[in-house]
C-alpha cells in the first residue's frame, strides 16, 4: 500500500450494522436496535449510521409509502456495494487473524 | 398531536438541516411509529420514556457536533472573540480573588506560597468559570440578535465549560485539596469529604443511608448533587448570559440583571443550609433542590429569548 493511502476500517458497531443490513437488505434504525440484541442503542444508532453514510458504507432514503400508523416517514438504510465488499474483506481478515492466533 | 411533534419543532430551532434529516427526524419517526403500533397505556408510556431519552441523547450529540463546526467557522467573529477574551479575563481575576483569602491565612503556617497557591486554585475554578462565562457572553454578545448560529456557539462554549468543570471537580479538586492538607500538616492526613471523588461521596451516602444514619447520608447526597449541579452551572450561566444579552437593555441594566441572578443563585444555596439534612437522604429531593437554580436559569433564558423574538416580530410587521 502506498504511504498516503488510508485503509478503510470497521468498528464493532459498524460491522454489526453492515451484517444486519446485508442479511435483511433494508432496515430502519429501531429495527436495527431490536435485531442487534441490545448491542446497539437507539440513542446512538443514528449517529453511527450517519457516520457510515459519510464514509459511503450505507445509503439511506425516506420510506416511500408512509406507515399505516402515520406520522413522519421512517428513514430506511441499505448497505452499499462498498460496504458489502468491506464487510466481506473485514470478516475474512478477522477469520485469518483468529486462525493465526489460535495456533 | 403525535408524540414528539413539539420536540421536533423545538429541535428545528437549534439543529442544522443535515442533523434534522439524519438524526432528529429518524428518532421522532421511530417513536411515532412504535407508539402508534403498541396497545396498553403502560407499554406506550415505556415507549415514550425510551423515545424521549433517545431524543435527548441524539440532541446533545448533534448540538455538540454542530457547535464545534460553528465555533471553528465563527472564530473570525469579533463578538465571539470578545466574549471568550473577557470570560478568560474575569476567570483569572475571580479565581485569584477566591484563592487569595485562604492563601493569606495559610501563609502564616507554611511558607511554600507558590505550591499553596497552585493547590488552592482548582477549588476556585468551578465557581469562577460559570460567572466568567456569564459576564463574557453578556459583554461579548450584548444587544446582538440570538440567531441559531449564535445560540449554537454559546451552547458549545457552555458545554466546554461544563466539561472543564467536570474534570476539575472529579479529579483536580480532590487531589489538590489533599496535597494542600499534606503541605500544611507535614504528615499523612486521612482523606476528608472534599478530598475524595464525587462518586466516592455518593457511595458513602448510600452506605450511611442503609445503616440508618440519615443526617449524614443527607449531607453527603446533597454535597454530591451540588457538585453535579455546579458542573451544569457553566452551561446554565452561559445560556443565562445569552438571554440577558438578547434583551437589548442598557449595559447598566444588563449588569444589574447579572448581579441579581448571581445573588439569587448564591443566596438559594445559603438558605438551603438551614434545611434539615435528613430531608436530603431521599436522593430525589437532593437532585431536585440542587438542580433547581440551573433549571430556573434555563427557563428564564427561554423567556428572555422568546420576549426578544416577539419584540423583533412586532417590529418587522
Amino acid at each position: 500500500m502506498s504511504r498516503g493511502a488510508v485503509a478503510p476500517t470497521l468498528s464493532a458497531k459498524e460491522t454489526l450494522i453492515l451484517e444486519l443490513l446485508v442479511e435483511h437488505s433494508e432496515m430502519y434504525g429501531l429495527e436495527l436496535v431490536a435485531a442487534s440484541g441490545k448491542q446497539l442503542k437507539r440513542g446512538t444508532v443514528y449517529v453511527t449510521l450517519g457516520r457510515m453514510e459519510d464514509k459511503g458504507y450505507v445509503t439511506s432514503h425516506v420510506e416511500a409509502t408512509p406507515s399505516a400508523a402515520g406520522g413522519l416517514p421512517r428513514r430506511m438504510y441499505v448497505a452499499t456495494p462498498l460496504g458489502r465488499r468491506l464487510l466481506t474483506a473485514w470478516s475474512k481478515l478477522a477469520r485469518q487473524f483468529v486462525a493465526e492466533f489460535a495456533r | 398531536m403525535r408524540p414528539g411533534t413539539r420536540l421536533r419543532n423545538w429541535a428545528c430551532r437549534w439543529c442544522s438541516k443535515t442533523a434534522m434529516d439524519r438524526l432528529i427526524d429518524p428518532v421522532i419517526a421511530d417513536l411515532q411509529h412504535e407508539h402508534a403500533t403498541v396497545r396498553g397505556s403502560r407499554e406506550r408510556c415505556r415507549i415514550l420514556v425510551n423515545g424521549y431519552a433517545a431524543f435527548l441523547r441524539v440532541m446533545v450529540i448533534s448540538l455538540a457536533v454542530d457547535a464545534a463546526r460553528t465555533l471553528h467557522a465563527r472564530w473570525g467573529d469579533a463578538a465571539i472573540r470578545r466574549a471568550l477574551a473577557s470570560a478568560c479575563g474575569v476567570m483569572l481575576l475571580l479565581t485569584g480573588l477566591l484563592a487569595t483569602p485562604p492563601l493569606v491565612q495559610s501563609l502564616s503556617r507554611a511558607h511554600q506560597s507558590v505550591w499553596l497557591l497552585l493547590f488552592l486554585l482548582p477549588q476556585a475554578l468551578p465557581l469562577s468559570l460559570p460567572v466568567s462565562l456569564l459576564v463574557g457572553v453578556v459583554y461579548g454578545l450584548h444587544g446582538r440578535f440570538p440567531t441559531r448560529t449564535v445560540r449554537r456557539t454559546v451552547v458549545l462554549i457552555g458545554l466546554l465549560g461544563s466539561l472543564a468543570s467536570f474534570a476539575t471537580i472529579t479529579w483536580l479538586v480532590p487531589a489538590a485539596n489533599q496535597a494542600f492538607r499534606l503541605t500544611m500538616a507535614k504528615s499523612v492526613v486521612v482523606h476528608g469529604m472534599n478530598e475524595v471523588s464525587p462518586a466516592s461521596v455518593r457511595e458513602q451516602a448510600i452506605a450511611d443511608r442503609n445503616d440508618g444514619r440519615l443526617d449524614r447520608a443527607g449531607v453527603l447526597f446533597f454535597a454530591f448533587h451540588v457538585r453535579r449541579a455546579v458542573i451544569g452551572a457553566a452551561l446554565a450561566f452561559a445560556l443565562f448570559g445569552l438571554g440577558i444579552s438578547a434583551l437589548r437593555t442598557r449595559p447598566a441594566a444588563s449588569a444589574a440583571t447579572c448581579l441579581v441572578g448571581l445573588a439569587v443563585y448564591v443566596g438559594y444555596f445559603f438558605e438551603l443550609r438551614s434545611v434539615s439534612p435528613s430531608l436530603f437522604s431521599d436522593e430525589r429531593v437532593a437532585v431536585l433542590l440542587a438542580w433547581c437554580p440551573n433549571a430556573v436559569m434555563i427557563i428564564t433564558t427561554g423567556l428572555f429569548l422568546s420576549a426578544r423574538e416577539h419584540a423583533t416580530g412586532r417590529a418587522t410587521t
